[in-house]
């Protein structure tokens, strides 16, 4: 089994059914996955940020970083390799904060919110997702089995 | 899992100070460089004058600037023009790394984090932390809030030894609201807190007082002494959005909570916390391949 793994503002994509995507230790950042079952091709971006409009010179070397330019790029991405633009199965994991966070500090509620209208503006919604909450999630997704596994130090592991 | 009762928490923490005596003393060159970096008026040449002497730390700043995360043409054989690549600060963290290695290289098992996690959230922490210095209502000096937040968490190197198969324990009981963070359930369960440990670390080396400051008091800004507040705020808020960033120590990642004088403290609005999370970030993650590269 190889694993491949997505660093902060990067993103992915592989159809090899030994294959696994992974991206460690989600904060306030994104997980955003991308399946497409009938080719059995997965995609992952490590969303950082909600908006490309504090960098937009970065974001053009590095689309994976904000939620607007990395959600466009992953989907094409998605969609040359399974051939397909429709039939996406999305789920997302991460947008954690701690206790008695400001809002001006909440980087996570900022990434879920804009993850959320970007995928409801292209008619795409997620059909799981672990989201918010105290927890840094490390996010593996198993291309053979679309299987989304979650760890967290400390807790046993769960899957959505 | 049960508290320890008096007597054994007699005994850890005198285990504690015997592990921490047997640290090897801060290093010339990181002591040394601890001050010059917090002089304001100091020059790249001062910092040159200080690591020529040092051979080990001059091998680790040349394999580092001469690793492909930073890209040069050339590669690069002197610390005269190694240092002004790389930056005073992160040659000063270069040099900390080296003689904490024993507290920062720590596998971190009482905490489940991977080996590596206490530098890579000590790093994140100082470079967040001096971005947080340029918002701080009062002034404080970036270069303390980065040397402040470098070494805000050392105790954790050393508790977490002693601490073994605790994190589910720890974790249920601020899940369950039994405690109110993850610093107070080492406490009720242990007798003493990485803060404390820290502060210990923190005489070993004769670190100046509001270094101690900060490490006493990260989790409970409001309870430092005012002379230090401010840059206590600086690192309490570093710290949390390092864990938030994805740098975490382990189990207690995010099992904190902010402090409700921050407003007073800082005056940012969200787009500038965006900003400085992703120049932090760009710079850590720049850092950490260096580093992995060498």
């Amino acid at each position: 089994m190889k694993a491949l793994y997505i660093g902060i503002g990067e993103f992915g994509v592989t159809n090899s059914p030994d294959d696994v995507l992974k991206t460690m230790a989600l904060g306030s950042c994104v997980g955003l996955i991308v399946l497409e079952p009938r080719s059995r091709t997965v995609g992952m971006a490590h969303i950082a940020l909600s908006s490309s409009q504090i960098n937009p010179s970065q974001a053009a070397k590095q689309p994976g970083r904000f939620a607007d330019t990395a959600i466009p790029a992953l989907l094409n991405l998605v969609a040359q390799r399974s051939k397909t633009r429709s039939g996406y199965i999305i789920k997302l994991a991460g947008g954690a904060q701690v206790a008695s966070m400001k809002d001006t500090f909440n980087i996570g509620k900022r990434n879920i919110l804009a993850i959320k209208k970007i995928l409801w503006q292209m008619k795409l919604a997620s059909v799981a997702e672990d989201l918010g909450g105290q927890i840094s999630r490390t996010v593996t997704v198993e291309v053979n089995t679309g299987r989304v596994i979650i760890h967290s130090p400390g807790r046993p592991d769960w899957s959505i | 899992m049960e508290k320890l009762n008096t007597i054994k928490v007699k005994v850890l923490k005198a285990q504690i100070l015997r592990r921490i005596d047997a640290l090897p003393l801060m290093s010339q060159s990181a002591s040394k460089l601890m001050k010059t970096v917090a002089d304001r008026d100091h020059s790249i040449h001062d910092i040159i004058e200080i690591v020529k002497y040092d051979p080990s730390l001059t091998v680790k700043i040349l394999k580092l600037v001469n690793s492909s995360a930073y890209g040069l043409s050339k590669s690069i054989t002197s610390v005269e023009r190694a240092i002004p690549q790389l930056g005073d600060k992160l040659v000063f963290g270069l040099a900390m790394e080296e003689c904490a290695a024993p507290v920062y290289r720590d596998p971190m098992e009482g905490y489940e984090g991977e080996s590596g996690s206490l530098w890579k959230h000590s790093l994140l922490t100082a470079l967040i932390a001096r971005e947080l210095a340029k918002v701080s209502v009062h002034k404080v000096s970036l270069e303390e809030a980065y040397t402040a937040g470098l070494m805000h968490d050392l105790g954790k190197g050393i508790l977490s030894q002693y601490m073994k198969g605790s994190a589910p324990d720890l974790l249920a009981a601020v899940e369950n609201d039994k405690m109110h963070d993850y610093r107070e359930a080492e406490l009720f369960y242990y007798g003493t807190d990485h803060c404390d440990v820290g502060c210990h670390i923190a005489k070993h080396w004769a670190l100046p007082e509001a270094l101690c400051a900060v490490i006493r008091w990260h989790h409970e800004p409001a309870r430092s002494p005012v002379e230090y507040k401010s840059l206590v705020y600086v690192v309490h808020l570093g710290d949390i959005m390092a864990m938030i960033g994805g740098a975490a120590t382990g189990a207690d990642a995010l099992m904190y909570g902010q402090d409700a004088g921050c407003d007073e403290f800082f005056s940012a609005d969200e787009g500038w916390v965006d900003r400085a999370m992703n120049a932090a970030l760009q710079e850590y993650q720049k850092i950490i391949a260096a580093m992995s590269n060498e």
